[in-house]
């Protein structure tokens, strides 16, 4: 599949499958486009698809052949056989492939499970499958490790988040512009505080569309599990300004995705060593950006101030975790967010949740706990079965900043 | 469906003395006037009284209305000549209604209600903590200015306002809406927060070295959205934070030692255009800039102040006698002439109404003519409407003309008498649509004049109804007509239309009344906007000035366009009405004009959003005002007076060096005086 890939489109000759990028847009993935579109190298893409495919080149290519080819010789030397698995593969394909290959490597380590009935409040876990090397042809045997549990607020929380909702709608007219040119996700925006351009950053925009697809993938599952009305379903009063998108409200894809973009991207900023993306003040930056553009969505009556927090908390816990698995690491740190004990008219305050200064997501105590660390300690991971195609991507995208 | 004439059965003693809006705001209009379902509601009154001292009995009567156990059984006897306290709203109007209060009403001159705040929002003085008046900021020294602004969203964070060391130069803001918990000593409603508080905010609200905005108006409940109210703050720009980087915003690192005291409004009350008075507000705004200056003096000690007010009203006397004018004058007077005290001054716009046909002039040439003034009321206006019509001061009581309303519809109302102690009502199935009545208010104003309300064209919905069950007017030509029985040639009648329009970000809600006559021409051959009055017509450009902006001693400011030199279509001035009893108007119009736009293309200046690092563009009036509060700091730096003259000073001589035509003093005063650019607009090549 090429779809989402196709935001970046316009690198590397994805002309002709840029046309189904259209598909990109409805999980606001598709705003990674957006970059794309600064470069103005759509004509490159020419190169790659459409005009090889014209029945005129074709035709003069036949034409071409015919005059110059002569007599069929075999050729003098083989190039011999590319390695198997290997990375250097990679540079050969065009960017539209890695990212299913991505996509493969990230997907077939996530599982998905409802609980059942038997437990309250319902509530959906991701696992991350932890799966050693099969060896003399035995089927891999994996182990499911947590990544994040997600349980759903009650009703009455909903119902006491429409004030909030109600009280946000005074901001519409301020952030209308923002509103929409969100619609599509705030790449754009992120570009604003790190330079990302398709020809200065064409990994770091792979990785960060990578980024973007995981959340999709999950928190689309996760609406599904939790199945959360919209706001304008309690209320007629609510009016958003926007169309609401026909799925779940929690968690809110926008936050989920911007906050796992933010994460990413200053973890990789300051993995380059380049001096300054040390400081504080670059993740301090994104991820007022992705609580922007998350709180821009409560202003435009289509999510709640809970489903932000619920989309913050995973979209930070999903980005630390490709993180880990890009570099290598020995873990990862799963989370809970228990919906259920949110305090019913609390706002969305990130800084409530994460702690910049020292980079991790905040443990809650007490009654109100909604955000809390799975276990102690952390999820090992074996670094013998990283995914070298992350890897690949993780090291290409880090160069470009150095 | 019908006119009718009523005899009202309030005491005449009390008519004469309480807002003719109050009646209305406590009548018809006490659904416009209410906030929506709060049950439990204040109202501030500001009272004006007739002696120096207050009558005992007249004190006990106030003291049991207010029912505040702190104040003292006998009367104080350094009285105030005004006074501001809540009232349950049920209270004020029994009071009110109550002929046993008239003994009270009879030492007073005015009785002016101001809209109300939730009763969660006020707590009359016996029943406060006590607590430390905290002035921590640290010694004056020669160089100390204070400057006060009054306005709304108040960005008490923003760098704009900081010290090189990162603290605030804000001593305190009031907040006079929201929770009471930290009342500012000495005054009734809403909370104060101190310049501690502010810089303990932008220590405490960061994430690693950077400030947190956003969380510190959350966090001091301005900018909270579990809370219910406006949020201003939460804008990417607010009229205060434009007007006060003008007045006082530096460079951290270039800031003088300017100190800043602010109040803030309350955002219902900025966004009203219901009628109902700012006054007891605004009165208590200057009061406590004035008490929180000398408390940063010190004992003994005195500093100078100057203070922004850019707010406006449209009708009004006119000659300087609106009770918020009496009351600032009365205050500036009192500050200024007491023997070593540093100078106080206050900065009020001029307006921006020049072209919005809100100001009518009629005289007659002989008994039994008529003049008709048709108001147009617009559809989809929320909100009441409401017209002024002055009278000349009389030598005698009589009745030299009379009012008759027409509506849109053609039903005409029986005459309305000047002195007329009955009062019109135009009733639909029971519910008045409509209402006239006379009203004299006593020296200094001496004068007469008819009130006009409305009911709004459209409503939404009623309080516990889905669907509107209260009046509305149908939207059209309401002719009022005038019919001389008695007025000389020279003898003018003036009316204004009251203001009924949004503030700048706040959603609109009223829709500005205008009078509609034909004769009035609104473009010229070129297809400008026409700036100059046709004599002939009776809709008037000239004094179209806010009517709080016509005193004595503030100091009042036109707009100037930077570029072209001249004054923006908008700006309004004089002529002011001359006061009963003077021979001639105090003033003409504004002092001068300073820089309310960059250009006609331009149009706005540059200066703070709500946000630090943030610039916006805004114009207005508004904003040529803090522009002379900025020269009048430095002038006060200076050790130099600052004032009315100084002013003057500053625009006779710049006019000198400006190319013609020097705006007439009824819109330009003493002339042009570009200022500086508080914001670089352009970078020079």
């Amino acid at each position: 599949m090429s779809y989402l890939s196709a935001g970046i489109g316009p690198l590397g000759g994805v002309g002709g499958v840029g046309g189904v990028g259209g598909v990109g847009g409805v999980g606001g993935v598709g705003g990674v486009g957006g970059v794309g579109g600064v470069g103005g190298v759509g004509g490159v893409g020419g190169v790659g698809g459409t005009v090889y495919d014209s029945p005129l080149m074709s035709d003069a290519l036949i034409r071409s052949r015919d005059g110059i080819v002569g007599q069929w010789r075999a050729p003098a030397a083989a190039p011999g056989p590319l390695d198997v698995e290997d990375p250097d593969n990679l540079d050969r394909w065009s960017p539209w492939v890695r990212a299913a290959i991505f996509d493969a490597e990230m997907v077939s380590r996530l599982g998905f499970t409802l609980e059942d009935a038997t437990m309250a409040p319902r509530h959906m876990t991701v696992w991350h499958l932890e799966v050693p090397a099969p060896s003399g042809g035995s089927a891999p045997a994996p182990t499911y490790k947590p990544l994040i549990l997600m349980a759903r607020p009650t009703e009455d929380i909903f119902e006491a988040q429409l004030t909030l909702m109600n009280y946000y709608a005074e901001l519409r007219t301020d952030r209308q512009n923002e509103i929409l040119a969100q619609i599509g996700g705030g790449i754009t925006f992120l570009s604003s505080v790190a330079q990302l351009h398709p020809d200065r950053t064409p990994h770091t925009l792979e990785l960060l569309a990578a980024v973007l697809r995981l959340a999709l993938f999950v928190h689309l599952r996760v609406k599904q599990g939790l199945a959360c009305r919209r706001p304008l379903e309690y209320s007629p009063q609510i009016q958003p300004m926007i169309v609401t998108p026909a799925h779940g409200a929690l968690p809110s894809g926008h936050a989920t995705e911007s906050f796992a973009v933010a994460l990413v991207l200053w973890q990789l900023i300051k993995a380059s060593g380049r001096p300054g993306y040390d400081s504080s003040d670059w993740r301090t930056q994104l991820l007022r950006l992705a609580a922007r553009i998350a709180i821009n969505r409560t202003v435009a009556g289509v999510h709640f101030p809970v489903d932000s927090a619920a989309g913050a908390v995973l979209g930070l816990t999903l980005g630390q975790y490709l993180v880990n698995r890009c570099s290598g690491a020995g873990g990862y740190r799963a989370w809970r967010f228990e919906g259920e004990k949110y305090p019913e008219n609390a706002d969305f305050i990130w800084h409530d949740l994460y702690d910049v200064t020292n980079e991790t997501l905040i443990s809650m105590q007490g009654a109100t706990a909604y955000s809390v660390e799975y276990a102690a300690k952390d999820q090992a991971i074996d670094p013998q079965h990283q995914s070298y195609p992350l890897a690949w991507l993780w090291e290409k995208a880090k160069a470009e900043w150095e | 469906m019908a006119w009718k004439r009523i005899i009202p059965m309030i005491d005449p003693v009390s008519r004469s003395v309480v807002d003719p809006y109050s009646y209305w705001a406590l009548g018809p209009g006490l659904q416009d006037f209410r906030l929506p379902s709060i049950a439990e509601q204040s109202v501030p009154i500001l009272l004006r009284h007739k002696a120096q001292k207050w009558d005992g009995e007249a004190w006990a009567l106030w003291r049991d209305a207010a029912e505040d156990p702190d104040m003292p059984e006998r009367p104080p006897h350094d009285a105030q000549p005004f006074d501001v306290r809540f009232l349950p709203l049920t209270k004020a109007l029994r009071l009110i209604e109550d002929p046993k209060s008239r003994r009270f009403f009879e030492s007073l001159e005015r009785f002016t209600i101001g809209p109300p705040l939730p009763s969660s929002s006020v707590i009359s003085h016996g029943r406060k903590d006590v607590r430390m008046l905290q002035f921590p900021s640290s010694g004056v020294t020669r160089d100390t200015v204070i400057i006060g602004i009054i306005d709304d969203g108040i960005p008490f964070a923003h760098e704009r306002f900081r010290k090189i060391d990162g603290t605030t130069r804000i001593e305190s803001v009031w907040v006079q809406y929201g929770s009471s918990s930290n009342l500012p000593i000495g005054f009734d409603n809403g909370f104060e927060i101190p310049k501690v508080d502010i810089d303990n905010y932008l220590l405490t609200c960061r994430q690693g070295d950077f400030i947190d905005e956003d969380e510190i108006y959350r966090r001091a409940g301005i900018a909270d959205f579990t809370l219910e109210g406006r949020k201003t703050l939460a804008w990417h720009a607010s009229h205060g934070a434009h007007v006060m980087d003008l007045a006082c915003g530096w460079d951290p690192n270039e800031a003088p030692d300017w100190r800043i005291i602010c109040v803030q409004l309350p955002t219902a009350i900025t966004a009203d255009s219901s009628g109902a008075s700012l006054a007891p507000y605004a009165v208590k705004a200057l009061e406590y800039i004035r008490d929180r200056a000398q408390a940063i003096a010190g004992k003994g000690q005195t500093l100078p102040v100057v203070i922004n007010f850019s707010y406006g009203l449209l009708a009004g006397p006119h000659d300087g006698t609106h009770v918020i004018e009496l009351a600032f004058d009365r205050i500036l007077r009192e500050h200024n002439t007491t023997p070593g005290k540093k100078p106080m001054r206050v900065v009020i716009p001029s307006g921006n109404s020049h072209l919005a046909r809100a100001h009518a002039s009629v005289s007659f040439q002989a008994k039994g003519d008529q003049a008709v003034l048709p108001l147009r009321v617009l559809p989809d206006d929320l909100t009441p409407s409401f017209v002024e019509i002055w009278l000349p001061p009389a030598t005698a009581v009589g009745n030299r003309v009379e009012l008759t309303i027409a509506t849109p519809q053609g039903d005409v109302s029986p005459p309305l008498e000047e002195n007329d102690s009955s009062i019109l009502q135009y009733e639909v199935a029971g519910k008045v649509l409509c209402e006239a009545r006379y009203h004299f208010f006593s020296a200094p104003t001496a004068r007469g004049m008819f009130l006009i309300s409305l009911q709004p064209t459209i409503r939404i919905e009623s309080e516990n109804s889905p669907v509107p069950t209260d009046p509305v007017v149908p939207a059209g030509l309401w002719k009022l007509t005038l019919n001389n029985l008695g007025l000389l040639p020279k003898e003018c009648v003036e009316a204004w239309v009251q203001r009924d329009d949004a503030p700048v970000g706040y959603p609109r809600r009223g829709r500005q009344s205008y009078f509609d006559v034909p004769s009035y021409e609104i473009y010229g051959h070129d297809g400008r906007p026409l700036e100059e009055d046709d004599p002939a017509c009776p809709v008037k450009r000239a004094g179209s000035i806010n009517a709080i902006a016509t005193g004595k001693n503030t100091i009042v400011m036109g707009g100037l366009l930077r570029t072209e030199l001249r004054p923006p279509a908008y700006s309004a001035g004089g002529a002011i009405t001359t006061p009963a009893g003077a021979a001639r108007p105090h003033r003409c119009g504004p002092d001068a004009l300073t820089v309310s736009d960059d250009s006609i293309v331009q149009s706005g200046v540059l200066a703070a959003g709500t946000r630090s690092g943030s610039v916006v563009a805004m114009n207005g009036t508004s904003v040529a005002a803090p522009h002379i509060t900025r020269w009048i700091a430095g002038e006060l730096a200076a050790k130099r007076r600052g004032n009315r003259r100084a002013v003057w000073k500053l625009a006779y001589d710049k006019e000198t060096a400006l190319p013609p035509p020097e705006p007439s003093p009824e819109r330009g005063g003493a002339g042009r005086a570009p200022l500086p650019r508080v914001r670089p607009s352009k970078v020079e090549r």
